[in-house]
């Protein structure tokens, strides 16, 4: 089920009558729990078994975890959950992926192979309760969490519907707590709840569908190659469509968790306003690059073992997070290049030091508009079709060929510089506040005017029910 | 409301926010109201927006009850418009299903519902030559509808729609074709109306009956657009060739065989055209050649509005679709005929 659809509204009215009707906290939280199962299966109903079997084997994984002290039995357990999570991930999200670039090599060996093309369901939301349950057996393997003494309270942490399909990805001790006890929204949370939610579906419907979409899917579905303009308008279109969509949905699953007294994660930080690609990744999916620093590049031993050894733990983590993202060469070159980045970004600070010039506001606002270039950039391998498509792109926007042609006009392109502009100037000038800081100081009149402005902006572009660009991941 | 304390709490920002929540609601309730009332005054009504999703809430009714009869009208926008499903009703005693769609081609639609194993009913095919026998936009038109309905109507928009229905049906603002801030934009941009594409002219119904609006009668300039508008999309179009025809042909004799094995039937019905759209049509589609023929290599029944009386001498305003009084009256007259023709069952042999 979509965030911004009219079923959605009536399916959170129905929750929250339950939520905050006189009934006990038990039968509230599997109200909940249904309500999440519910909210998934109406999608595909089937695929909620894919929920129940990641929830069934990690329970029953960290209670035996709970309790066994031997290393290689601790080690088996992990393993069978490790297994079972990413064997779910491998088969529905990359077994297509591998079995055509298996297929690709042995051609290429010369040995005639051609498999039946397989018709595989991508269960939505699946790279991300995966990656949540994982949290949660880590975090009980290295005794850094107890498991949850309720099977209900795990339940809900795996399915809890705001973050079930899109993130944030939280931690079993962000939000199993929450569930021991009784929680209700203030009146202060209910409202700014309903006020992110507002605010969530703005950014995706008004201006990631309503603004933004258009020039760069004309872009990067053009049948033609793209001229120098064109191609970045296409591509700052999508920076700042998938941002919103993104984000949207992120700040949408805040405001509904707030709505029910619970607290989720910020996930996304004025990313755009970034000073060097590390401060963007504290700022981007937050959720997901922590996990991966967590849980990855902590592992693989960070930059505990040497220099070399930081940036090849650097490269790995970023090329499995790209990967993440999909099933496509195209997304491991992205993260590969954000590795690179992250690499040359740390040669260069041990080159210039922390010198004070680094620090003067001219230099850091060029630096900002230099991160977000490259970042720009980098999106033209995770929107384009294919490499092809991206590698002719980045031609036209180096300057590198200069064959390409116009393909937007007037009711597509001025939409992006309308919605870019403030957004960019926006993040850079909250970069280090929060949006509750942002809002907190603000007249209340001006937060009814933009609260009604939103709302008015949501029913006047009437989007259409587009799903989420993360749902693909 | 109480609240407990735990391990992570967000911050939230301390404001009057009953004040700010009023405020805000009588904001948008103040300019919601006044752009709707300024729509009603333009002469708009509340219309539902033809979307695959109300294409679909339709075509799921066609397997509601499985083994139970129903008649199934599909074709291109003249059977949306030209079909009055209370005047059917009224005369053949059964409510048929409009799952025509404007610009798209009917042999889809036909081969969708051929291949619909639960699917025992009557289909209407409504034929409008330019279409039909397309294999390029409006083919592709109808493909996206039919693709839509079997890979992405989830029980979830299943239920947006029939919740969204409520406002669309009553709300003139809320109709994203014509209304939307977008096409609103488009329209301003373009000198001429027309330039961004044909602009709506009929007001669409939960069941997906057109209901031409009165402005194509009343107002010349805007008629005289439609009419244009159509006579271009014709410009440059040519019938199939004897090889395509058959192709084509042979398949809708495949799918109508298939409708027929499980107790169904396929009647062709040939809605009015008038004026120059109407000869440049015969002349491009000459009927012998693609009436006449399509019935017999298909052996399917054919209702020819020029054939009958009750059927014939219809103005269309803009030379392709009936306003909604003529539709009633056209419906007087071609549901028994179809009643009749199902119920010959079909003629003999097919006929190459």
């Amino acid at each position: 089920m979509l965030f911004n659809s009219y079923g959605f509204l009536v399916f959170f009215a129905v929750i929250l009558a339950i939520h905050y009707s006189p009934i006990s906290w038990t039968l509230k939280k599997v109200s909940l729990l249904m309500g999440s199962y519910l909210f998934y299966a109406l999608w595909n109903p089937p695929f909620v078994l894919l929920l129940w079997l990641s929830t069934v084997i990690d329970w029953w994984v960290s209670q035996r975890l709970d309790t066994e002290s031997r290393l290689g039995r601790r080690r088996l357990l992990l393993g069978i959950s490790l297994g079972a999570n990413l064997g779910l991930l491998g088969f529905f999200k990359y077994g297509g992926f591998i079995l055509e670039n298996f297929t690709a090599m042995v051609n290429a060996m010369g040995l005639p192979y051609a498999p039946a093309a397989p018709d595989i369901i991508l269960p939505v939301g699946i790279s991300f309760y995966t990656f949540q349950t994982l949290s949660y057996t880590f975090d009980v393997y290295r005794r850094k969490s107890k498991p949850a003494q309720s099977f209900l309270n795990f339940a809900l942490f795996v399915t809890f519907f705001p973050q079930l399909v899109a993130g944030p990805i939280v931690r079993p001790d962000q939000l199993i707590p929450q569930f021991r006890r009784p929680h209700y929204a203030t009146r202060n949370m209910f409202f700014w709840g309903l006020f992110l939610v507002t605010l969530g579906l703005f950014q995706k419907v008004v201006l990631a569908d309503g603004f933004l979409s258009a020039a760069a899917d004309a872009v990067y579905g053009s049948a033609v190659r793209v001229n120098f303009v064109d191609a970045w308008v296409g591509t700052l279109a999508f920076a700042g469509q998938i941002f919103c969509d993104f984000a949207g949905y992120s700040t949408t699953a805040i405001g509904i968790g707030l709505c029910l007294g619970f607290s989720l994660p910020t996930n996304f930080l004025f990313p755009y306003a970034a000073i060097g690609f590390s401060d963007f990744w504290r700022r981007w999916h937050i959720s997901l690059s922590t996990w991966l620093r967590d849980y990855l590049y902590i592992s693989l031993g960070g930059n505990r073992r040497g220099q070399i050894r930081t940036y090849v733990n650097l490269m790995i983590t970023m090329l499995l997070g790209g990967l993440w993202h999909g099933a496509s060469w195209n997304f491991v070159i992205w993260g590969g290049i954000h590795g690179l980045f992250l690499i040359v970004e740390r040669l260069l600070r041990r080159f210039f030091g922390d010198g004070t010039w680094l620090h003067h506001g001219f230099v850091r606002f060029c630096l900002g508009t230099l991160t977000f270039l490259l970042v720009t950039l980098t999106w033209v391998f995770f929107r384009a079709q294919d490499l092809p498509t991206a590698l002719a792109l980045i031609q036209e926007m180096l300057l590198l060929t200069r064959s390409g042609e116009v393909v937007l006009d007037l009711t597509n392109g001025p939409f992006v510089l309308l919605v870019m502009i403030p957004l960019l100037i926006t993040q850079w000038r909250l970069r280090h506040i929060t949006l509750e800081d942002a809002l907190g100081n603000k007249p209340w009149w001006f937060i009814a005017l933009l609260w009604a402005g939103m709302i008015v902006s949501l029913l006047l572009v009437q989007g259409g029910e587009n799903a989420f660009i993360y749902f693909q991941f | 409301m109480p609240s407990s304390t735990s391990s992570f709490r967000r911050p939230v920002p301390v404001r009057p926010w009953r004040r700010i929540a009023l405020t805000m609601i009588v904001l948008v309730v103040g300019c919601l109201a006044t752009w709707e009332w300024y729509w009603r005054n333009q002469g708009k009504q509340p219309s539902m927006d033809n979307t695959e999703a109300l294409w679909s809430s339709v075509r799921q009714k066609v397997t509601r009850e499985p083994g139970a009869s129903a008649t199934v009208i599909i074709g291109a926008s003249r059977s949306v418009f030209d079909v009055d499903l209370d005047e059917w009703e009224q005369a053949v005693g059964e409510r048929p299903l409009l799952l025509g769609l404007s610009g798209a081609c009917a042999r889809v639609f036909l081969a969708d519902l051929a291949a619909e194993p639960n699917f025992h009913g009557r289909v209407v095919v409504g034929m409008m030559p330019s279409l039909f026998y397309s294999n390029g936009g409006p083919y592709q038109n109808a493909v996206d509808y039919v693709d839509y309905y079997h890979s992405e109507w989830t029980p979830a928009k299943r239920f947006s729609q029939k919740v969204g229905a409520v406002a669309d049906a009553n709300l003139a603002f809320l109709n994203k074709e014509e209304l939307s801030f977008k096409a609103l934009y488009n329209q301003w941009l373009a000198e001429d109306p027309f330039e961004v594409g044909l602009p709506e002219f009929a007001v669409v119904t939960q069941e997906r009956r057109h209901l031409m609006i009165d402005r194509v009668t009343e107002d010349l300039a805007f008629r005289a657009g439609i009419r244009r508008t159509f006579m271009d999309m014709l410009r440059g179009a040519t019938a199939p060739s004897d090889a395509e025809f058959m192709a084509m042909a042979t398949e809708v004799a495949v799918h109508i065989a298939a409708i027929r094995a499980r107790g169904g039937d396929v009647v062709f019905v040939r809605f009015p055209a008038s004026g120059n759209y109407l000869v440049r049509e015969q002349s491009i589609w000459p009927r012998a050649a693609y009436w006449d023929r399509l019935l017999a290599v298909t052996a399917a029944r054919g209702i020819h509005f020029q054939d009958h009386p009750s059927l014939n001498g219809f103005e269309c305003p803009e030379w392709s679709h009936l306003t909604v009084a003529d539709a009633a009256s056209f419906t007087r007259g071609l549901a028994p005929l179809v009643a009749a023709a199902f119920a010959a069952g079909p003629p003999n042999n097919p006929q190459p």
